[in-house]
């Protein structure tokens, strides 16, 4: 989301600049007495005299800005995933890793204990973190999972006690 | 501050397209649901004073090409503002110059030549680049880091630092994280500046460690 806000951000900015600056040359020419040359000013006039508040048009239109906004907000205010995590090592400050690379080891451990597809979630702060792993395996290999897991985290000297959650599902069929 | 920005947008656009909507249906009382957007008012109040209103839609397109260009900058900044400017370290005066100083006041000033002093010893002037570089070969010297980035930002003598690691997938966390100190260390001793560490970030490959058996 970090990317993404950026990237928006980068497209409104580029947006902004262009449009101010064809709004600012386009009034300049009309207050000289020229005509806009890029914008269709006389189109828009003509069509802002003619619609009414009523109108499906306009209704359709504020019903997508309120829409847009909304999914904006709802983005923007629920919790992210934190990009990075404190481990114990480290002192002022604590060395801190990538919440991917921690989701990797993860999922490279579940596997190793016999975790089928496997899927990570690093959540929390970057302070206080927790990890949630989903994949296929039988109910039984549970401990062993949590075991790989926990090796894992401890080998990322995760800080102690970072609460960890699987959540199995049981394979199709069992393989002889 | 995108997320900030992104939130203030996500509220005006919600107000605004709600306040359509409301105005649309004819829920607000106080506007005519069948008056045009641009109405004949609008237009009598802009032709009144048209000179005034070209002038301010001229300044806002300036004012809001001018936001645009801060915004699109903003995102290609990179983190941990500007590099800190190049070292200087002045040399020490000479041990004479200090001693006829303090023993003969009526002598001229003796690091001034123009007045029969010793010329100015100089000083070194070490390429803030040259640091960086410094820094990040010591810590690329460890065999569990394949790629080391540094920077340092603010005030010369006791910078910002930033480090961010890509080590190899058998890194030792802990490990990595005494070399870094240890080189910071030497750092310090070395050039003089004493960075101060805000962060440490290491990125593991997501393939597994090589096990020995």
């Amino acid at each position: 989301m970090r990317t993404t806000n950026r990237i928006l951000s980068a497209l409104l900015g580029l947006v902004l600049l262009v449009a101010g600056l064809a709004v600012a040359i386009e009034t300049a020419l009309i207050a000289w007495g020229g005509r806009p040359a890029v914008i269709p000013a006389d189109r828009w006039y003509a069509s802002l005299r003619e619609l009414r508040f009523a109108d499906r048009p306009f209704l359709v239109t504020s019903a997508v800005v309120a829409l847009v906004g909304l999914v904006l907000l709802i983005l923007q205010l629920r919790p992210w995933p934190p990009e990075r995590v404190q481990t114990s090592a480290g002192d002022s400050p604590p060395l801190s890793i990538t919440r991917r690379s921690v989701e990797h080891r993860v999922e490279l451990a579940a596997a190793r204990a016999g975790v089928e597809h496997p899927d990570s979630a690093v959540r929390g702060r970057p302070g206080r973190w927790r990890v949630r792993l989903r994949g296929v395996a039988w109910p039984e290999q549970r401990d062993a999972v949590l075991a790989a897991v926990q090796a894992e985290l401890d080998r990322l000297y995760a800080p102690p006690g970072t609460p960890v959650t699987i959540t199995l599902r049981r394979p199709a069929r069992r393989v002889a | 501050m995108n997320r900030t920005l992104w939130t203030v947008i996500g509220l005006v656009l919600l107000a605004a397209g709600a306040a359509g909507l409301l105005v649309g249906y004819g829920v607000l009382s106080f506007v005519d649901r069948q008056q045009v957007l641009l109405s004949s008012d609008l237009i009598a109040g802009w032709n009144r004073h048209k000179a005034w209103w070209l002038a301010i839609t001229i300044m806002g397109g300036l004012l809001v090409a001018l936001l645009g260009y801060l915004l699109l900058r903003a995102q290609f900044r990179r983190r941990g503002g500007a590099p800190m400017a190049d070292l200087y370290l002045p040399s020490s005066p000479a041990p004479e110059a200090t001693e006829a100083a303090q023993f003969d006041e009526a002598a001229p000033d003796r690091a001034d030549p123009d007045r029969g002093g010793i010329p100015d010893r100089g000083g070194t002037e070490v390429a803030s680049r040259a640091l960086h570089r410094a820094l990040q070969r010591d810590l690329e010297s460890d065999q569990q880091i394949r790629d080391a980035t540094v920077r340092l930002s603010g005030p010369p003598h006791h910078p910002r630092l930033l480090v961010r690691l890509a080590v190899t997938a058998d890194a030792d966390v802990g490990h990595l994280a005494s070399h870094v100190d240890r080189a910071i260390h030497r750092f310090t001793t070395t050039s003089g500046v004493q960075p101060d560490l805000s962060e440490v970030v290491v990125r593991i490959p997501a393939r597994a460690p090589a096990r020995v058996e």
